[in-house]
């Protein structure tokens, strides 16, 4: 019996091809789309759960009441801490400090900037990092020790195991221990060196042992089976105690589980890749959209193909098949349409990953031997969808009465008009909803791509300053590149504007905020600097080449740090620095500048202090005279590598890796883009299938119009009209809907410009134009056909 | 084999109530081969419809082979209809999607007979029919004369005792015509009972008795010259 279920699904799939191509598609599709999303959500929920202990490893973070009374969380801490948490609480097994640092890394003649991470030797019980060369066992406990990443390892010494060999960072010798093997993945955070935390002394750390400064990453590993809430609530005391009674109310540490840091952590100061967890939910409603509205199709295309097949069921019916029979036969049809539709599918997720991991910076794979979890998805997706879009024409057509199917009565038989009307809306509103946003989520990138951002941004070449600290050097090299035809400007700096500003440290401004200081961007910057990036001034000067003392004790702040001070003359105001232990410095204000937007259009302008300390200069840059820039960066690097010992160096254009900060944005407008069109693909085949049918259906209605004379424009408008309306309810239902949302996502933008009344004009207008000419084919033939052909049909 | 007392059936839509067939009373013998004329809309196919269990009456008794079965579930009538009664439809109603072969062996599949025995079965009814060169046709490439036969095999091939037929040839020129009533005559003389809706007073020949109706009511019953129950 099953054998001739399964021929006689196969023949009716084979014969009905333009049937079987519009079930199959739209259901591959919607497969596709979920199972392509179950591999991202897989690939962003397992992000750092390759560490053994990740579920006991929690950040130590801390929500500090600010002078105004708001609350920031930040995921820094001060370096004595974590230490003291581990000796007070038992259940605390590890803790690690992270410092991120920089310096001049040399070897032989190799001398680079790199970024160096100090850590506490415990950091290979806390985190698991397998190693290329050397071994965890004891790698850092000695001062002057590194351990190396294999990019890091490469750049130095090739292929070579440099364990034992010698770096110089900063001209103090480090002992290489080891080189990690390649990073997992899905690590949401990267070092390039890491260097023994008792390297570090106060003249370089001068912070080292402030309780009260949060400047670093404190990581805990907890006992099995520790009580987290126990631990948090006991942390009054402990800042009580080693902080002072006064700072109970103004820091309440918490912990964050590094699990959840990924999707979940919004804190100040990330040093790790985060995915608001929100994406994933919307995607997967999206998705699973999708996948129903295919379903629908089925149901309707399939119910309507019932009338079809009405003869069919009526004949079993009569030679004594039961109605069980017959459900269950269409149920297996629906399954088999199902497997074939996986199977595209998943064809569909291979071709989509290598594009997907390409935009996203993703390495999403399907290892289908090692993902029972995706295998399981692809069975259950297949069963679900075969099942419940089989089911409901399974029983309708089963209970087709033999005796008026067999006398061709099948007509007034024909599917549920609701379920047609509900189809298409849906279908309609999902689309319209898509349309919508994605215009509106590349309305609000091009927005922020062309917002002017206060500071020049065209033309600017980004390079490191290679090995050379020196005031003298400095003005060599920009000696030697003005001599280059096209270079216009050249300025050294310690931050290159709208980038992620990586120090923020603890000040004590004049006035209100004197007593609990305040913690503030900053920049150091050379004299150069502003008028390069053509940053405005408001008050007072710019730095000055020929004072010495600007280098030691001048600041330039921005307006938005004028109003956090409250100042109302800022010139001339002095800020204090201090830490514990040492001596507190001053340093004066000498002018201001405009606002500009130094860090993403995610937040709005912070406050922010220049400096004008050369010790903190590790970025170049040039600003070129509109030239061409193939052979101009060419020379540049040429230069800049005869200064850096013959080594290459890096560069990249400012406006380039701007736009790379919105790489998120890019991803979901891209992947928005492909949503929207295929859901417009799968809705329109839904349209075409009903509309199809409904012809079938109205063929002798149009007949007998015709023989009494209609008009065939007045035929395709009578038969277009109540699709198109449906249509209209479908925007009437997604354009607020997807208003709603967008209005939301751009919360997350300081900046953000609301989708206009053209992007909902446009998306009405495309979609009733598309689905008009789905339409307008059928329509139009069946119009145009020979009356005498459908009317003698009886 | 068939008795029908006082059957009514009432077709009823929202506004108007049909009535189709009242008081019909028709007994049918084993080995019988009647014969139901009528204009159009007399009540014909309705009462082969209840004859053949596909539908139940509104009212009345309808006894098929000793068993009341005015008001059997849908379920229930299928089990009893299955392998005792055969149809013959005038637009043939085989199923395109299958084979000559695949269409004559449905039956026994809903009998549950296995492969061999079917196989056995499906092919000495297209035999019998004198079609089975064309087992592994599909019914469109068949001419209506053969869809037809094949119709007949698929109607004898479960050994029905009653085969009923509802305007055999009205699709069929008048030489396929022939050949099918030959093949239902046939069939009769090895001992089916027949009952065959039809138009054509040519094709009421074939039968031992003619029954007319009108308006829903038997009117005459006729033992055809030459034929003596």
């Amino acid at each position: 019996m099953l054998k001739n279920y399964l021929k006689i699904a196969l023949r009716n799939l084979s014969k009905q091809k333009g049937y079987t191509f519009i079930n199959t598609a739209g259901l591959a599709i919607g497969m596709g789309i979920c199972l392509f999303l179950v591999l991202l959500t897989q690939y962003a929920v397992n992000m750092d759960k390759h560490h053994e202990n990740s579920d006991r490893i929690y950040l130590l973070a801390d929500a500090i009441t600010q002078q105004n009374g708001n609350v920031l969380d930040v995921g820094i801490s001060p370096s004595p801490w974590g230490n003291q948490l581990k000796l007070e609480y038992p259940e605390i097994e590890e803790s690690v400090r992270l410092l991120d640092n920089s310096g001049n890394v040399r070897y032989g003649e190799k001398i680079l900037r790199q970024g160096i991470t100090y850590v506490d030797e415990g950091i290979f019980n806390v985190f698991t990092y397998p190693f290329k060369y050397g071994s965890s066992e004891g790698a850092l406990s000695r001062p002057n020790t590194i351990v190396l990443t294999e990019d890091m390892s490469i750049r130095y010494f090739a292929n070579e195991n440099p364990v034992g060999k010698t770096l110089l960072v900063n001209d103090e010798a480090f002992e290489v221990t080891g080189v990690l093997a390649k990073k997992h993945p899905q690590s949401s955070f990267y070092y390039n060196a890491l260097a023994s935390f008792k390297s570090l002394d106060e003249n370089d750390y001068p912070a080292m042992n402030d309780w009260r400064s949060h400047n670093l990453y404190t990581y805990l590993l907890l006992q099995e089976g520790a009580n987290i809430e126990n631990l948090q609530v006991s942390f009054s005391d402990f800042i009580a105690k080693n902080v002072g009674e006064e700072y109970v109310d103004r820091y309440r540490p918490f912990l964050a589980n590094f699990e959840d840091l990924y999707l979940y952590s919004n804190l100040y100061g990330e040093r790790w890749d985060s995915l608001d967890v929100s994406y994933l939910y919307i995607f997967s409603a999206i998705g699973l959209l999708i996948l129903f509205i295919a379903c629908i199709n089925f149901i309707n295309l399939a119910t309507a193909q019932g009338m079809k097949r009405a003869r069919e069921i009526g004949v079993r019916k009569v030679l004594g098949a039961y109605k069980k029979q017959l459900v269950f036969q269409f149920i297996a049809e629906a399954l088999i349409l199902s497997v074939l539709a996986v199977i595209i599918g998943v064809v569909f997720v291979e071709l989509a990953l290598p594009w997907f991991n390409d935009i996203a910076e993703w390495s999403v794979t399907t290892n289908y031997l090692s993902n029972p979890f995706y295998l399981f998805s692809i069975a259950a997706i297949v069963l679900l969808v075969g099942t419940l879009a089989g089911a409901y024409p399974a029983f309708f057509m089963s209970a087709f009465r033999p005796v008026k199917v067999l006398k061709g009565d099948q007509a007034s038989e024909s599917g549920k008009s609701w379920l047609k009307t509900t189809l298409v809306v849906t279908q309609f509103s999902v689309a319209i909803f898509l349309i919508i946003s994605s215009a509106s989520v590349e309305n609000q990138l091009s927005f922020i791509k062309d917002k002017d951002l206060g500071f020049e941004q065209s033309d600017m070449y980004i390079s490191s300053i290679p090995g050379i600290s020196t005031k003298q050097s400095m003005e060599t090299l920009r000696g030697v590149l003005f001599k280059i035809p096209g270079v216009s400007e050249v300025s050294f700096s310690s931050n290159i504007p709208g980038e992620e500003s990586g120090s923020r440290t603890q000040l004590y401004p004049e006035g209100d905020l004197q007593e609990g200081g305040v913690l503030i961007n900053n920049y150091s910057v050379d004299p150069y600097f502003l008028t390069q990036f053509e940053i405005d001034l408001v008050q007072g000067r710019d730095f000055s080449i020929d004072l010495a003392s600007d280098s030691i004790s001048s600041i330039i702040i921005n307006e938005a740090a004028v109003r956090k001070f409250g100042w109302e003359e800022p010139i001339g105001r002095t800020i204090n620095q201090r830490f514990e232990g040492k001596d507190p410095k001053d340093y004066v204000v000498v002018g201001v500048v405009k606002d500009f937007h130094f860090e993403t259009l995610h937040t709005s302008i912070q406050p922010l202090i220049l400096f004008s300390d050369p010790s903190r200069y590790f970025d170049l840059s040039i600003k070129l005279r509109n030239a061409d820039l193939e052979p101009l960066t060419a020379q540049i690097g040429e230069v800049l590598k005869t200064f850096n010992n013959g080594i290459p160096t890096w560069h990249y254009f400012l406006e380039d890796d701007l736009a790379d900060e919105y790489t998120t944005e890019n991803v979901i407008a891209e992947m928005l883009r492909y949503f929207t069109f295929l859901t417009l693909f799968i809705a329109c085949l839904g349209l075409l299938g009903l509309v199809s049918f409904t012809v079938i259906n109205r063929k002798k209605e149009i007949g007998i119009r015709k023989v009494l004379g209609a008009s065939i424009i007045g035929l395709v408008q009578a038969l277009s009209f109540n699709f198109i309306k449906l249509v209209f309810i479908g925007f009437l239902i997604g354009a607020p809907l997807a208003y709603f949302l967008i209005s939301e996502w751009l919360k997350s933008f300081a900046y953000s410009v609301a989708p206009g009344i053209p992007i909902f004009v446009g998306a009405a207008i495309i979609t009733m134009l598309i689905a008009f000419l789905t339409i307008g084919y059928q329509t139009v033939k069946a119009a145009l056909a020979n009356p005498i052909e459908s009317l003698k049909n009886e | 084999m068939i008795q029908a007392k006082s059957l009514k059936k009432v077709y009823s839509t929202e506004e108007v109530e049909t009535t189709a067939l009242n008081s019909v009373n028709i007994e049918i013998k084993e080995g019988e081969f009647v014969a139901i004329m009528g204009p159009s809309g007399c009540g014909k196919s309705t009462l082969l419809n209840i004859m053949g269990l596909l539908d139940n009456p509104s009212d009345g008794e309808y006894h098929f082979l000793g068993h009341d079965v005015s008001n059997r579930t849908e379920r229930e009538r299928a089990q009893l209809r299955k392998g005792n009664i055969g149809f013959i439809f005038q637009s043939f109603n085989l199923i395109d999607e299958l084979t000559v072969f695949e269409n004559v062996e449905l039956p026994l599949l809903y009998l549950g007979m296995d492969t061999a025995e079917r196989k056995e079965k499906a092919e000495a009814a297209l035999e019998r029919m004198s079609m089975m060169h064309r087992r592994n046709h599909f019914p469109q490439q068949l001419s209506g004369g053969q869809q037809q036969r094949v119709a007949i095999a698929r109607a004898v091939v479960a050994n029905a005792k009653l085969i009923l037929a509802d305007e055999p040839t009205g699709n069929l020129d008048s030489d396929h015509g022939n050949e099918v009533m030959k093949v239902l005559a046939e069939l009769n003389e090895q001992g089916t009972t027949i009952v065959m809706v039809t138009h054509s007073p040519h094709d009421a020949d074939y039968a031992m008795r003619v029954i007319h109706l009108f308006d829903g009511h038997v009117v005459t019953e006729n033992m055809q010259e030459g034929f003596h129950v």
